[in-house]
């Protein structure tokens, strides 16, 4: 893979995709984003791969709310009980 | 997860990791549940895998998003995209950036993998270096698709059934138009859907309304529309089939023109661009058509959309984009590729400058916008010829390697005597139709006068006007060539330079090469202007040439020659004339005497060589012409000298009288006959064309004039000295008149001994008598011997009466054949010849020609070029 075979370079690479995506907003981290690069130099289609994140994502947050509103849920019912 | 490949495992790795990666701080969250979403997800847009990422595209979208964030951030992400593509260390740059594009969570909608799409066909645009990576991603999402076989058909049935309104502009075209292909069956197809087929098409991609013809390569209209659709359909579809003829063109040409030379590159590089111009045209086109669609489409976001762009692009505020709309948008770029496409048909088969003649040909059309683009078409076409151009007018060098322009070279010829005749020429058929014959010409003559400079006559000295043309032939353009003002300062500029560096030419040679002193020098010896030199000549060779031709020994020769130059004014000439000067034998034939293969020569070689080397010839026959006669006046003379000399002793002898007497007539006829020809050989033909080639060498303005003018004097005098093709007869008629003088001079020779046998006989005889007496015996000695003398006397006159009646009648013929010839010089020469009506008395038939009727008839055909009419009438520029 192409960022293994010059360590500083590859740095240097991953430092300015790292702003772009800063500066796009992506809500990537930089592990994150390590992957991604690799994963579409590996091949992957980046739009299937965006989709996928955002899938991802979106399916993250689902969990969070349901299990924030389970806690909500929870703290009432406590509330209610106390 | 059953995947065999292991770069597969490392991709669901890879995978797995990321799903780790973005839950990482979610309880609650099973990493294994989002890699079966993420894998689906992929699978479910495996379609997209075909399709290719243009980076140009994703750029320009970020790009806009941005600006709608902030100018600097717009510079920022200039800058660093500019960085990274300075890393080459990512294989798949565009991909990435892609992908973060997607993911941005910018206000602007993340631009749509459909936009991309719609470019692709635009490739010749398109920065392709990802195609082949891309290709190799595919095959490896389709296994991987494959794997998943199961996960894949529910996730694409579902997609299928659930299409929303938006999936119109949906990544695969595959899916738009099965998604249309419903509507298909009504005539009324949507304006939308064709103006979309019409802008493939374009691009020679075949649709469902568009059919490609296969046989024609052009498009044909498979598919119901209404009236007024079909119509403006049908105007357009031609766009197709000129980008397929373009295209073809500009392919196939791609291959010929390696070997078709620079020309037909420079035109197919032309093309290409003009194909790119209008890929343009076609892209901000389906821009325009995609935004139309987005904001229709997808209306909640529609505000958005405005707003964003709203900055740098202003055309989604227009209106849509209707068919009518578009065929007025293409009028232009049709009219263009027609004109092209007529171009290319037309250029095909040729190359160099007979292209670029045929590009002229369509530059004059009428149209002021066809003659633009054909102007245009010129320009490029003529930049590689001018360039050849200034490298020839310039340095005399032919750059060349695809016989494309109008002068080649004979590299077979190696010699520099053959530099100016024979090295260059004018290649006719590669002449461009915007340069004259004339120009070319004088363009030839540029180039070869320097390299004549150069190679010849090794003068390197700076031509001063060559600065100037430098300077003038940067400032110029390729248009310059065939613009209409055959005036302008290039123009004007070439033509001082062919002038001056012809004169250059003329100067080297007259200084350096001392030309004029050779032209005198080979009319002084070769054409026997040099008269005491000729006439010592002839004495000195009389003994050696009476021998048999096979007994001539041509060292002996020349010692003779240089002792005749010492003995004469020759010895006053320039050294180098004189070293050049030499004996020449021709070849000889058994029976041939000195005097048939003798002749003087003259070494022509180096510069001058080229003016004179190829009039060997002529100058050999004229000086054996002029020798010849020469030689017959000469023993003639010597007879006469010989007659009067003697004449004091012969009237000893009473019964010799009536034989002298003949003698002296004939060959008083004789000397007339000689001197006369010798007059008009050496004065009317000789001195007349002389003084008009001394006067054509003064005016020359190069070196092919001075060569005309040698020519047309070496004819003229050719024709005077009557030993052209036409005047044959009359050479012969010359030749035996020759042949007489010379039997008169046997004849007389023999005489002569007898004569002085007979006389000092009879001297001897009075001596004996008075010394001893006479006796029978001496006077029956003595009247044998008078007897014998008498007889040799009376066959003497027999034979001289016979020679003469034979003379009278060659000369007769003679003069009947120059009284009748067309030239008046020679009729006068015949009237000249027979003054006093000697020849006339006795034929009638020479009375003829010199009758006003006859006179009349021949004057009217009589050419104007005869040395006396010439030499008169005002001298002609040549």
């Amino acid at each position: 893979m192409a960022d293994t075979s010059d360590p500083t370079r590859a740095r240097e690479a991953l430092a300015l995709l790292s702003r772009i995506s800063q500066l796009l907003n992506t809500g990537l981290d930089k592990e994150s984003l390590a992957i991604c690069i690799r994963l579409c130099e590996a091949g992957v289609h980046p739009e299937a791969l965006a989709k996928a994140i955002l899938e991802v994502r979106r399916e993250i947050n689902a969990v969070k709310n349901e299990a924030n509103s389970s806690t909500e849920d929870k703290g009432t019912v406590s509330r209610q009980l106390l | 997860m059953n995947s065999d490949r292991p770069e597969d495992l490392a991709k669901v790795n890879l995978l797995y990791d990321l799903c780790l990666r973005l839950s990482k701080n979610e309880k609650g969250v099973d990493p294994n549940r989002l890699l079966d979403i993420t894998i689906q997800t992929l699978s479910d847009h495996k379609s997209l895998s075909g399709s290719t990422v243009n980076e140009f595209v994703v750029i320009e979208g970020i790009k806009r998003k941005l600006s709608v964030v902030g100018v600097e951030e717009v510079a920022t992400f200039r800058d660093l995209h500019r960085k990274l593509k300075t890393h080459c260390i990512l294989k798949n740059r565009a991909e990435v950036i892609a992908l973060l594009n997607s993911l941005s969570e910018l206000t602007v909608p993340p631009e749509r993998p459909d936009k991309i799409l719609v470019e692709m066909p635009l490739n010749t645009l398109a920065n392709m270096e990802s195609l082949n990576l891309n290709s190799k991603g595919k095959s490896w999402e389709t296994n991987w698709a494959n794997n998943n076989a199961s996960v894949a058909m529910k996730k694409e049935n579902l997609s299928q059934g659930s299409i929303k309104p938006h999936t119109l502009s949906s990544p695969s075209p595959r899916v738009v138009w099965s998604e249309g292909s419903g509507r298909f069956d009504q005539p009324n197809v949507s304006e939308h859907v064709i103006i979309q087929e019409l802008l493939y098409s374009f691009q020679g991609i075949e649709g469902k309304i568009l059919k490609r013809d296969l046989t024609s390569s052009g498009f044909f209209i498979g598919h119901k529309l209404s009236r007024p659709q079909r119509k403006l359909v049908e105007r357009l579809a031609e766009l197709g089939w000129l980008h397929n003829k373009l295209e073809a063109f500009c392919e196939a040409d791609k291959q010929r023109a390696v070997s078709k030379g620079l020309i037909a590159q420079a035109l197919n590089t032309v093309i290409a661009s003009e194909m790119t111009e209008f890929y343009r045209i076609l892209a901000d086109l389906q821009s325009q058509l995609h935004q139309q669609t987005e904001r229709t489409i997808d209306s909640p976001m529609s505000e958005g959309v405005s707003r964003g762009s709203s900055g740098s692009h202003s055309s989604l505020n227009q209106p849509a984009l209707t068919l009518l709309q578009l065929e007025v948008h293409m009028r232009q770029p049709l009219k263009r590729l027609r004109w092209l496409v007529a171009v290319c048909e037309a250029c095909q088969d040729k190359k160099g400058g007979a292209l670029a003649s045929t590009v002229h040909g369509f530059l004059r059309n009428g149209d002021p916008y066809a003659s633009n683009v054909v102007h245009s078409l010129l320009v490029a076409v003529c930049k590689p010829l001018y360039a050849m151009l200034s490298r020839w007018i310039l340095d005399g060098e032919l750059e060349d390697p695809f016989q494309e322009f109008f002068v080649h070279t004979n590299l077979q010829i190696k010699s520099d005597d053959q530099l100016w005749h024979e090295k260059y020429k004018v290649r006719e058929s590669m002449i461009p139709s915007f340069i004259s014959m004339a120009q070319a010409r004088k363009i030839l003559a540029t180039g070869k006068s320097i390299n004549f400079l150069h190679q010849v006559c090794e003068d390197h000295s700076p031509v001063n006007s060559r600065e100037l043309l430098r300077q003038a032939l940067e400032n110029n353009s390729a248009e310059a060539l065939f613009s209409l003002d055959r005036h302008s300062d290039l123009q004007s500029l070439m033509d001082t330079t062919y002038l001056e560096i012809s004169r250059r030419v003329l100067d080297v040679l007259n200084t350096k090469y001392k030309f004029m002193e050779h032209m005198q020098a080979l009319r002084r010896y070769l054409l026997l202007g040099q008269g005491d030199f000729i006439r010592h000549l002839m004495e000195l060779l009389e003994p050696e040439l009476r021998k048999p031709a096979s007994d001539l020994n041509s060292h002996h020769l020349t010692g003779i020659l240089e002792s005749a130059i010492r003995a004469t004014n020759a010895q006053y000439e320039d050294a180098s004339i004189l070293q050049r000067l030499d004996v020449r034998l021709l070849e000889h034939s058994p029976g041939d005497s000195g005097w048939d293969i003798f002749s003087v020569d003259y070494h022509m070689d180096g510069p001058i060589g080229t003016v004179f080397s190829s009039c060997t010839l002529s100058y050999l026959m004229l000086f054996n012409a002029l020798w010849r006669a020469k030689r017959i006046e000469w023993i003639l003379s010597v007879m006469w000298k010989r007659l009067t000399t003697s004449a004091k002793m012969l009237p000893k002898i009473p019964e010799l009288t009536p034989v002298l007497q003949q003698l002296y007539l004939l060959s008083a006829e004789m000397v007339h006959m000689i001197h006369q020809l010798q007059y008009y050989f050496l004065f009317e033909v000789m001195e007349c064309s002389w003084d008009k080639l001394i006067s054509n060498v003064q005016q020359a303005d190069g070196l092919d004039d001075i060569i005309k003018a040698h020519n047309q004097f070496l004819e003229r005098i050719k024709a005077g000295a009557l030993v052209d093709d036409s005047s044959e007869e009359l050479s012969t008629q010359l030749r035996t008149i020759y042949d007489f003088a010379l039997q008169l001079q046997s004849q007389e020779e023999k005489l002569h001994a007898c004569v002085i046998r007979e006389v000092r006989r009879r001297a001897d005889l009075e001596k004996y008598i008075e010394e001893n007496g006479t006796n029978n015996n001496v006077e029956g000695q003595n009247q044998t011997a008078l007897k014998e003398f008498e007889a040799f006397l009376s066959s003497t006159r027999v034979g001289l009466r016979v020679l003469a009646k034979g003379y009278q009648g060659v000369v007769k013929k003679f003069l009947l054949l120059l009284a009748s010839h067309p030239d008046i010089s020679l009729q006068l020469l015949s009237s000249r010849l027979d003054f006093n009506d000697h020849y006339k008395r006795h034929d009638n038939r020479l009375a003829a020609p010199l009758t006003y009727q006859h006179r009349r008839r021949s004057e009217i055909p009589a050419p104007s070029d005869s040395p006396i009419s010439t030499f008169r009438a005002p001298s002609e520029p040549l």
